[in-house]
This record gives structure tokens, C-alpha cells and sequence, in this order.
């Protein structure tokens, strides 16, 4: 990788450079940091409540204008050029989609970058003021953490946003709307549940026998306290942002897909977050299929939201008979996905049964059903996507999703019928045992998934050959 | 060279190009042809790396175009039918980062503005806001951004429209320094008038086929075993019409309104034969000169007789 090229001698950052960092800018943006931030001292009151009072302005201003305004621009940075037509001659240079990376999230947000530097500077100052006043441990890590955090976090927020310019297939969808609605809420996310684990593995009652009063999360073995826990849950993911970033301008740009990319992204979640059953030592066989859950957040996920073109299909399926076109055209998401939901499902669900069938009876019969309602749920959402028009989608897919999850259950429910005839979820049934619940368990749930392909799958399959 | 190979595009239940295969020589000028929805902006655009064949191959300078994109597009040039340019940059900023993109040596750049510019006429508008051009300055501003690292091959779609007669004139005359250069240039249109200026090749494209693909010599004048004639005499046209129809070179005769029409089997040699034969024998010969079908002739001719 020549370093030099993607960052001295980068056109795109030197061109984005050029235009944000104008002098006027400059001048004016520390200008009106320092004066927003030095209103803060003029109550009368003691100093130390005022340096507090300051930080909290700057953390203020650090989020509206690092993370807001520069999550903007990034989601901006090739929307705009879009609408204006010029980033089909850009894609026609010899630019790589690491040049290009680079040059949007720290050019066309370098304002945005400034200004955090500034806020830096004076969190600095702010910081060295409240360790004379207050030189303990806690204010020394806050002076470190809290800006790290949120550099971290706005880059990521940054990366994110470049990326789903090119995922977005709503033209008359705003910059603003996409910050919103999907790049701030996975930032947070992120964020949220790094801080949901390190508040719930010290907190909870039960738990803190095992974290004890130390205060810190165990993961992995390694113990942190929350904060650092959550920046370094943000650095781990900061790569894979970045990672995104690049395959979707690579893809732009028409350069071979990386099959493995997204497996690969699960399987790091997945990992991340079964570090944390390391907390429960001697019970760890519990919380083994704590890897499964972002796997089905994100599986699912995907397969609500992404727009499978049946255009893609039909070319997946004409890739000359070759497995590796076909990888370097790229799979959907969901297709990668929901089939690995289900494979690890299977693989779970035997490893429990296994291994203690008489203590696992309700779970390994949980998680096989999980696998089967993947596989159903995979065709009747790809079927949505290529056969309902594109405008009435979401209302479908909202529809079937609350449908065959929250009404049929309750439905059931309330009529206190046989559940396991209907109920899409997998049955725990006391008096039965031995193989003939796994019949009754999973019977239900194997017959949809089987119905689902048997006739879904054949309307898809013209639907495919005829577009 | 520009060599494509059994070219297949399909839009949701369209295909947009069908098997089309042909082959560009360096140094000509390519005029591109086709009714609307015929697809020629999207064989534009597989040739340019910027969308994926469904099948098929095109070789660009020795390099799969389809397999490394980024690769061919430093020795290509590429203007679409809409483009646009940034308004908040100057001529100049535009062009200096387009040749910073395809990685002309740092040393060249200046040099190569400067020779773009004068190239385009667009010197005294070098530090000018690209918003404060006219359409055809836009346009000169776009062409230079194609061309300001000297490729091989530049693509041009629609490249006049919008533009008065007297750009177009000068679009044109561009057109044919950058060929004289060595470039080799695919210019689609719908002025057919205006590719008569400067095309030495028709390639027509209808409904995703290759109708054609044949070299234009002189003014849009096909490649033929024979050439058509007229020949005016100052009398008795008739008369002569009733001579030639024996002479061995002479294929068919006419004759309207004192205009005796030939079709003559041969090349130069037996046309000027032809016209030393007729004055020899005492035709009263005032004017003689070549039948040529204009390129818009041609066009309709394959158009109409596949539609």
C-alpha cells in the first residue's frame, strides 16, 4: 500500500481539502469555539463547577459539530456529487478505492475534523484545570477518554456514511435522513451495547459475585473498566467500518467482491460478543449461543431492509456456470446471512444436545427452530423483494414480519390451541421427551420452511428467468 | 485498438446489447448511430468499464476492460451525455486534479493544462469558476477533464448537444486535432449532419444489434466496388446514355434533366479512364462530379431495411 499516494499525494483529500479548509474557516471556526466556551466562566460561581460546566459545552459541541454536522457532510460527500453528475468522471480515473476512501472521510469532512481538533485543544486546557482542582484517577481517564471516544466514534459515523452513499437506492432520500435512520443509531448501538454489557455484568445483583467490586467487565479474560470497554468495542469495529467503506467503493468502482468479507464480519461479531460469557466461569456451556445474537440481529436485519434485485439474482444465476464469478458479482447480504444463522443454529443446537440432553431439553430444540424459521423466513422476504413492486415493499415486509412473529403467536395463544401446530416458534413441551419432541418441537417449524420453499420458490425462480 | 467481443447487456426485461462484437483501429474517428433505446450509451458505458457486461469482452490497449477497469481507464477518456462539473472549482482546479486522479507526473501537469487548455480555447478561462461558463465552455471544461492525461481512446456521448452551431463547428475541428494526435475517438450522436464532418467510421446500433460496422472514406463516401456518378452536358443527354450503356466499366446508366447518371465498377483508375473516354468522344461535359450517400443516407438505408 503506498501510503504516501493515500494521504500527501491523494487528489480526492487534496481537492476536499481545498475546498473545506477555506481561510475564513479557519479563523472564524476557533474563534467562535473560543467564545462559546468561554461564555461558561462568567457565572459567578466556584471554578470548578465552571470547568465542568465548560466540558460539558465542549463534549455539546463536539457532538452536534463533529459527529451531526460531520456525519452530514460525509453522507453528503458523494450523494452530491451523484445529483451533480460528477462522480461518473471521478470512477473514471485511476483513483483506487482506498484513495477514494480516504479523500471522503477525511477531506469532505475536514471542517468537521478541525473543528474537533480545536475542541481537542481545549478540552486539553479545560482538563489540565480540573486535574489541578481535582487530581484524581477518574479525571485523569476522562481527559483521555472522552475525546478519544468521540474521535473514534465520528470517524466511524464518518466511514459509515461514505459507505451507504453507495448502498442507497433512494435517490430522493436526504443525506440527513440517512444519518438518522441508519448511520447515528449503529454508531449508537455499538456504543449502547458495550455500555449495556459492562452496565449489566457489574450492576445486576446476581452477577456482580462474579465481576465482584472491582468495577470491571471481563471479556475475553481481559478485564476493563466500561469506558475503556467501550472505546475499545469502537476501535474493533472502527477496521470493519473502514473495511465496509472500501468494499462498497470497490463495488462501485467494479472491482471483484470479497466473498469472505461478510462471514468473516460475523463471525468477528459473533466472537465479540461470546467474549463476554468468559464473566460466567464454570457456566460457560450457558451462554454459548451468546455469539448467536447479533448473528440473528444482523441476519435479520439485513433481510428486512436490503433490496434484493432480481436484476442480481438473474446475473448470479447467468455467471457462466462459475462459482467465482458469481462470488465476485456478490451474493445479498441476506443470502450470506440467514443461511449462516441457520447452519449455526444446527451446529449449536447439536453441540447442546450432545452434551446434556436432559438439562437442555427447551434450549438445543430453541435454537434448531431459530435455523428453520431463518430458512423460511429467507425465501418468504427474498420473494417480497422480487416480486412485490419496489414502493409497496417496506409495508410488506413490515406486515409479513409482524404477521407471522407477534399476530399468529398471540393468535395462538389466545386460543389455546396445539401450539406447536402454528406457533413459528419452537415448543417446550414437558410430557414429551426423547426423539418424539423433537418431531412435535420442530415438526411445525420444519413443515413451514418446507411449505415456504416448495411454493415460493419455484414463482421466484421465474420471476429470476424472466426479468 | 478497441476490440469487443459478443457484448451482452440485459435491463429488466430488455436486453440492452446483444452479441454485439466490432473492432476500432488507433488514430480513426467512430461515429456511433442508433434510435433512441437502441444502446448505445450503455455499450458506451460496458466499453468504459463504468457498468459490468452480462457477457462478453472488451479489450481496450491490450487490457480486459471487464476484468481491470482501473486499469484501462488511464489510457481512456470518457464525456457522458450528462455530465457535470464542479461549479465551486475553477477551470483550472478541475483539470489539475483530473490529471492529478490519472497520475501524470507532478513535473507534466503544468505543462499538460496549459496544452489542454489551448487545445479546448479555454486559456483566458483558466481561473474562471466552472458556474460561470457558458454550455459550450461546460462542455470544452468536460472534454478537457477527459483528455488531460493524453489517453488513447476518449468515448463521447451526445457530445453536442446544447451546443449552438458555431461550437458544434468547433467541437468538430477539436475532434479531428485530438484524432490528428493519435487518439481514437466513439462519438455518438443524433446530428447525423455534424459526424459527416469528422466520422471516418458508422457503426449503427439498433434494438441492441450491430447493424453495421464499415470504414467511411472522404465525406461519409462507403467503401464500394462501385461509385455513382453524375455528369452534367450542356446537351443530348440522352443521347450519351444511350453510348456508355455498352462501355465495360459502366454497370448502369441514367439520365434526368440533362444529367447523365452512372454507376461505374472500378476505382480512381477507371473513373478518370471514364471522363478521358467522354471528352475524347466529344461530350460536351460541364460539370462531373461524385454521387455521395451523406452519412444520414447511409443510416436510414440500414435503419429502414432492418426495421
Amino acid at each position: 500500500m503506498n501510503l504516501r499516494r493515500l494521504f500527501w499525494d491523494n487528489p480526492e483529500l487534496r481537492r476536499n481539502l481545498s475546498l473545506e479548509l477555506t481561510a475564513g474557516r479557519l479563523l472564524w471556526t476557533p474563534a467562535f469555539l473560543l467564545v462559546a466556551v468561554g461564555l461558561c466562566f462568567l457565572p459567578d460561581q466556584p471554578v470548578k463547577d465552571l470547568v465542568q460546566i465548560a466540558q460539558w459545552v465542549v463534549v455539546g459541541l463536539w457532538m452536534v459539530g463533529g459527529m451531526v454536522w460531520g456525519g452530514l457532510r460525509a453522507a453528503q460527500s458523494v450523494r452530491s456529487e451523484r445529483t451533480e453528475r460528477t462522480w461518473d468522471s471521478q470512477r473514471l480515473t485511476a483513483m483506487s478505492a482506498g484513495e477514494f476512501a480516504v479523500g471522503k472521510v477525511f477531506g469532505a469532512t475536514a471542517h468537521s475534523l478541525y473543528l474537533q481538533v480545536v475542541l481537542g485543544c481545549f478540552w486539553a486546557v479545560l482538563s489540565f484545570m480540573r486535574f489541578q482542582l481535582d487530581p484524581s484517577e477518574t479525571t485523569l481517564r476522562a481527559a483521555v477518554i472522552v475525546p478519544t471516544t468521540l474521535v473514534v466514534g465520528s470517524i466511524a459515523l464518518y466511514s459509515l456514511m461514505v459507505a451507504q452513499s453507495f448502498l442507497e437506492t433512494d435517490p430522493a432520500r436526504s443525506a440527513k435522513s440517512t444519518l438518522f435512520s441508519f448511520g447515528v443509531p449503529l454508531v449508537s448501538a455499538i456504543y449502547l451495547a458495550s455500555h449495556f454489557w459492562s452496565d449489566l455484568l457489574i450492576e445486576r445483583q446476581g452477577w456482580r459475585a462474579v465481576v465482584g467490586d472491582s468495577k470491571l467487565v471481563s471479556w475475553w479474560g481481559v478485564s476493563l473498566p466500561g469506558p475503556e470497554l467501550q472505546l475499545a468495542s469502537l476501535l474493533l469495529f472502527l477496521p470493519w467500518a473502514w473495511f465496509g467503506l472500501w468494499r462498497a467503493l470497490r463495488r462501485d468502482l467494479q472491482h471483484a467482491d470479497f466473498p469472505w468479507a461478510w462471514p468473516a464480519f460475523l463471525v468477528f461479531t459473533g466472537a465479540y460478543v461470546q467474549g463476554f460469557s468468559t464473566a460466567f466461569p464454570g457456566e460457560s456451556s450457558r451462554v454459548v449461543p451468546l455469539c448467536m445474537i447479533p448473528l440473528a440481529v444482523l441476519g435479520w436485519g439485513f433481510l428486512l431492509t436490503e433490496n434484493i434485485d432480481p436484476m442480481g439474482l438473474r446475473r448470479l444465476v447467468d455467471a457462466s456456470g462459475s462459482w467465482r464469478e458469481r462470488l465476485r458479482l456478490g451474493i445479498p447480504f441476506s443470502w450470506v446471512t440467514m443461511p449462516l444463522v441457520a447452519a449455526a443454529s444446527f451446529v449449536a443446537a447439536g453441540v447442546w444436545w450432545l452434551g446434556d440432553w436432559s438439562d437442555a431439553s427447551e434450549f438445543w430444540s430453541l435454537l434448531a427452530g431459530v435455523g428453520l424459521i431463518a430458512l423460511r423466513d429467507l425465501i418468504l422476504f427474498t420473494w417480497i423483494s422480487c416480486r412485490v413492486p419496489l414502493a409497496r415493499q417496506g409495508l410488506s415486509r413490515m406486515a409479513l414480519l409482524v404477521g407471522i412473529h407477534v399476530f399468529l403467536p398471540v393468535l395462538t395463544m389466545l386460543v389455546s390451541v396445539k401450539f406447536h401446530l402454528v406457533w413459528p416458534y419452537p415448543q417446550d413441551i414437558d410430557e414429551i421427551d426423547g426423539p418424539q419432541m423433537v418431531l412435535v418441537n420442530l415438526g411445525s417449524l420444519g413443515a413451514q420452511a418446507l411449505l415456504a420453499w416448495a411454493v415460493l420458490g419455484p414463482s421466484l425462480w421465474r420471476r429470476i428467468r424472466e426479468v | 485498438m478497441i476490440s469487443v467481443t459478443d457484448l451482452v447487456y440485459r435491463y429488466p426485461a430488455h436486453l440492452a446489447l446483444d452479441g454485439v462484437s466490432f473492432e476500432l483501429p488507433r488514430g480513426s474517428i467512430s461515429a456511433l448511430v442508433g434510435p433512441n433505446g437502441a444502446g448505445k450509451t450503455t455499450l458506451m458505458k460496458c466499453l468504459a468499464g463504468l457498468v459490468r457486461p452480462w457477457r462478453g469482452t472488451v479489450t481496450l490497449a491490450g487490457i480486459d476492460v471487464v476484468a481491470s477497469p482501473r486499469e484501462a481507464h488511464r489510457h481512456l477518456g470518457f464525456l457522458q451525455d450528462f455530465f457535470g462539473v464542479w461549479s465551486d472549482m475553477t477551470v483550472e482546479h478541475c483539470l489539475v486534479h483530473f490529471a492529478r486522479a490519472q497520475q501524470v507526473p507532478q513535473d507534466q501537469i503544468p505543462q499538460r493544462i496549459q496544452q489542454t487548455l489551448a487545445l479546448l480555447g479555454l486559456t483566458e478561462k483558466a481561473s474562471a469558476l466552472s458556474s460561470h461558463l457558458s454550455r459550450g465552455q461546460r462542455q470544452r471544461l468536460a472534454i478537457g477533464q477527459a483528455i488531460v492525461h493524453r489517453p488513447e481512446f476518449l468515448i463521447l456521448d451526445e457530445p453536442a448537444s446544447g451546443l449552438d452551431p458555431e461550437a458544434r463547428i468547433e467541437l468538430g475541428r477539436t475532434f479531428l486535432r485530438l484524432r490528428d494526435e493519435g487518439m481514437t475517438l466513439l462519438v455518438s450522436s443524433h446530428i447525423l449532419a455534424e459526424l459527416d464532418q469528422y466520422a471516418d467510421r458508422l457503426l449503427v446500433i439498433q434494438s441492441g444489434k450491430l447493424l453495421q460496422s464499415e470504414r467511411l472514406t472522404g465525406v461519409a463516401a462507403k467503401v464500394s466496388p462501385h461509385r455513382d456518378l453524375d455528369i452534367v452536358l450542356s446537351s443530348e443527354a440522352a443521347t450519351w446514355a444511350d453510348r456508355v450503356a455498352g462501355w465495360e466499366t459502366v454497370e448502369a446508366v441514367g439520365e434526368s434533366e440533362g444529367v447523365l447518371q452512372l454507376r461505374l465498377r472500378g476505382s480512381d483508375a477507371e473513373q478518370v479512364a471514364l471522363l478521358a473516354r467522354l471528352i475524347s468522344q466529344g461530350a460536351p461535359v460541364l460539370e462531373y462530379r461524385l454521387r455521395e450517400d451523406s452519412l444520414q443516407d447511409r443510416y436510414l438505408q440500414l435503419v429502414g431495411g432492418k426495421s
